[in-house]
């Protein structure tokens, strides 16, 4: 992709790319650093973002990628400033935080839904359309993937029906 | 009332969603407080973020990868020379890189053979006794390279836009500074 190109990805869609590396990174330097690495390889992969259906949800998949990369390497810690959107979100502050410190030790699909569902604020229906697993085993893996973040930070308030 | 997921939400505001979804996100946020705040407060925070980082601003700090540059050391690195062309890590006069490294929130100045890992953050300071053109860049040993600077540049200690992350896998890393003088370098390591 051209320059001008880039640019005008990143005037559509980077703010909504750093918002979902904060949120996956809990931290604004290495979000700033994993918006950087998405956009840089869209300089190699133009021709992918340019076929895709949704260009957000695209950009989505890499900057997932990046975080995750960036959070492997990174000391375990506590997260800081997850930047809920809304108040009534404040609880959702901890599973982000679960999330950030275990998603890396699941594959890829627990991870894709796991974000789809702490994050994104996904169905569950809608999830096992996205990942290709029934919403039975969906809830069973996110159920798996909550108790051990229940053995590793305690409590959680929100069910996964 | 059943809300509009953050996704759904993020997608309506980036204008990625197919006319009819957004029509009937749009619908819903008439009806709904809640979730017509989210997307106030979205669409603030874009405007807030290309206002003080704008489009050709953010351009300008990405590492573009240049496809010559690329390819030169690929062949190079292919032909086993890359990391014997910098022999004197200094030779300009008054001249010098300083790498800076930053890991687990701590930054510490890199020496010549210091060790680097995936995950790591570099900023380049070159330092200059007199205003020049000069060409800043850095390869790795896989033959990636990425520029840093490339023009003129004023007197004393540069600091480089952009932060290099080392991206897995971890490789042997140098950075090249050239002018009409010459060439210098700071050769990095893998740990």
């Amino acid at each position: 992709m051209t320059a001008d190109e880039v640019a005008r990805a990143y005037e559509q869609f980077g703010p909504s790319v750093l918002r979902r590396c904060r949120r996956l990174l809990g931290e604004r330097a290495l979000a700033e650093d994993a918006l950087q690495e998405v956009f840089t390889r869209l300089f190699r992969y133009g021709n992918a973002y340019r076929a895709a259906d949704s260009k957000l949800l695209w950009l989505y998949r890499v900057a997932d990628r990046c975080c995750f990369d960036l959070m492997a390497r990174r000391r375990p810690g506590p997260a800081t400033s997850i930047d809920p959107v809304s108040t009534d979100e404040a609880a959702l502050v901890e599973y982000r935080e679960i999330a950030q410190h275990l998603l890396g030790r699941f594959d890829g699909r627990v991870r894709r839904a796991a974000i789809l569902y702490y994050v994104d604020e996904v169905s569950l229906d809608d999830i096992a359309r996205e990942v290709g697993w029934s919403r039975k085993t969906v809830s069973r893996k996110l159920e798996l993937l909550r108790a051990r973040a229940l053995a590793l930070r305690g409590r959680l308030a929100r069910e996964v029906p | 009332m059943t809300h509009v997921p953050l996704l759904r939400l993020e997608r309506f505001v980036a204008r990625d969603l197919p006319a009819p979804e957004a029509e009937e996100v749009r619908a819903h946020a008439n009806e709904c407080a809640a979730c017509q705040r989210r997307i106030d407060a979205l669409r603030a925070d874009d405007e807030d973020r290309l206002a003080r980082v704008p489009p050709r601003v953010f351009v300008r700090r990405l590492r573009r990868p240049r496809r010559a540059w690329v390819l030169a050391i690929a062949v190079a690195a292919a032909a086993g020379v890359v990391f014997s062309l910098h022999a004197q890590p200094t030779r300009w006069k008054g001249a010098g890189l300083i790498v800076h490294l930053q890991r687990d929130g701590q930054v510490r100045r890199l020496e010549e053979g210091d060790g680097i890992r995936a995950g790591d953050s570099l900023r380049v300071s070159l330092v200059i006794a007199e205003p020049t053109r000069a060409r800043v860049w850095l390869a790795d040993a896989g033959g990636a390279a990425t520029t840093l600077a490339d023009g003129a540049l004023p007197a004393g200690e540069q600091l480089l836009e952009g932060a290099v992350t080392v991206t897995p896998p971890c490789r042997d890393v140098t950075v090249f500074a050239t002018t009409a003088e010459g060439t210098i370098s700071r050769r990095l390591r893998c740990e």
